[in-house]
């Protein structure tokens, strides 16, 4: 005989946020659980820095649940959620600024030493250590575009650049990116 | 290597893994935030009241207007009524009043019953 299985739907984003506006604590608990990863990415890769990217993230879902009436129905929770992260993000980053003088700390090593050079020889750590030598414009748009693929709306829209200036950051940092590992594919095969 | 093998290398990069401690700072700071035991309408009542009250103080103490003087002596007026006709039962209901308005203030009566949070 055969079983069926019963299967519970998975609530989409507006039916949790519908429900968190009508006192429902868990649903929200959900779209954290939800974006939880996406966001501390996001926050991670534009800080470089462990607590200021949880302090961000942290800021961008208080900020989100206190405003959640005002979210627009049929709007996406992602880019809503990325363009609030997105402002804390800035807020640090300003900040650290007027701390620290003219420059915005790009606070990882481009010129990694021998022991991240050993980790780098993953690929993913290869990229990830080419997205951390991109300038902040550049690496931030490189995050949402791994987030959100090719939306390049969305991604325009957390921005709040035109598309065209989103493409053509987009175009830049493909080609610092594509630089920045076959550099260190030339570096790692020089010192074999 | 060209831009889709780029792409799809950016693509299927994992993402990175949040700090153990962080689901519970954003649970706590939202949805387990503690909620104010007062209700918003409680709220407006108080801070009515107080606005009032520091209005009127100020009328009194501060202003040399017609208002300030007609309460001052309207209290003065009141104070001096109820000195002149205060009799030993006036006190006693007096007193009698005020106790009960003290004991009323004590009693919890049942509260509609708040949404709680399940851990």
């Amino acid at each position: 005989m055969k079983r069926r299985l019963v299967e519970t739907p998975v609530p989409s984003d507006d039916d949790l946020i519908a429900a968190a506006i009508a006192g429902n604590a868990d649903a929200f608990g959900c779209l954290v659980e939800r974006y939880e990863r996406a966001v501390y990415h996001l926050a991670y890769r534009t800080l470089r820095d462990v607590e200021d990217a949880k302090d961000a993230a942290q800021e961008a879902f208080f900020k989100a649940y206190r405003a959640l009436r005002t979210f627009r129905p049929g709007a996406t929770f992602s880019t809503w959620i990325f363009t609030i992260t997105y402002h804390a993000c800035c807020d640090r980053l300003n900040r650290r600024k007027r701390f620290s003088g003219d420059q915005l700390p790009d606070r990882a090593d481009p010129s990694a030493g021998p022991e991240q050079q050993t980790e780098a020889a993953d690929d993913a750590q290869r990229l990830r250590s080419a997205i951390d030598t991109l300038p902040e414009k550049y690496r931030t748009v490189i995050t949402l575009f791994h987030l959100q693929g090719k939306q390049y709306e969305d991604i325009a829209a957390v921005l709040g650049l035109p598309m065209g200036t989103v493409k053509t950051h987009l175009f830049r940092a493909k080609e610092l990116l594509r630089r920045a590992l076959s550099d260190s594919v030339a570096g790692e095969g020089g010192q074999r | 290597m060209n831009d889709d093998e780029l792409e799809r290398m950016l693509l299927t990069l994992p993402l990175e893994v949040p700090p153990a401690d962080l689901r519970g700072r954003i649970l706590g700071a939202t949805i387990d935030r503690p909620r104010l035991s007062v209700g918003a309408w409680e709220i407006w009542v108080i801070g009515t009241l107080v606005a009032l009250l520091v209005w009127l103080s100020v009328l009194v103490l501060g202003g040399t207007s017609d208002v300030s003087a007609r309460i001052a002596q309207g209290l003065t007026r009141a104070i001096d009524t109820f000195a002149m006709q205060a009799t030993s039962a006036t006190v006693l209901w007096a007193a009698l009043g005020i106790s009960a308005a003290i004991w009323l203030s004590h009693i919890t009566f049942p509260q509609p019953q708040r949404r709680t949070i399940d851990p």
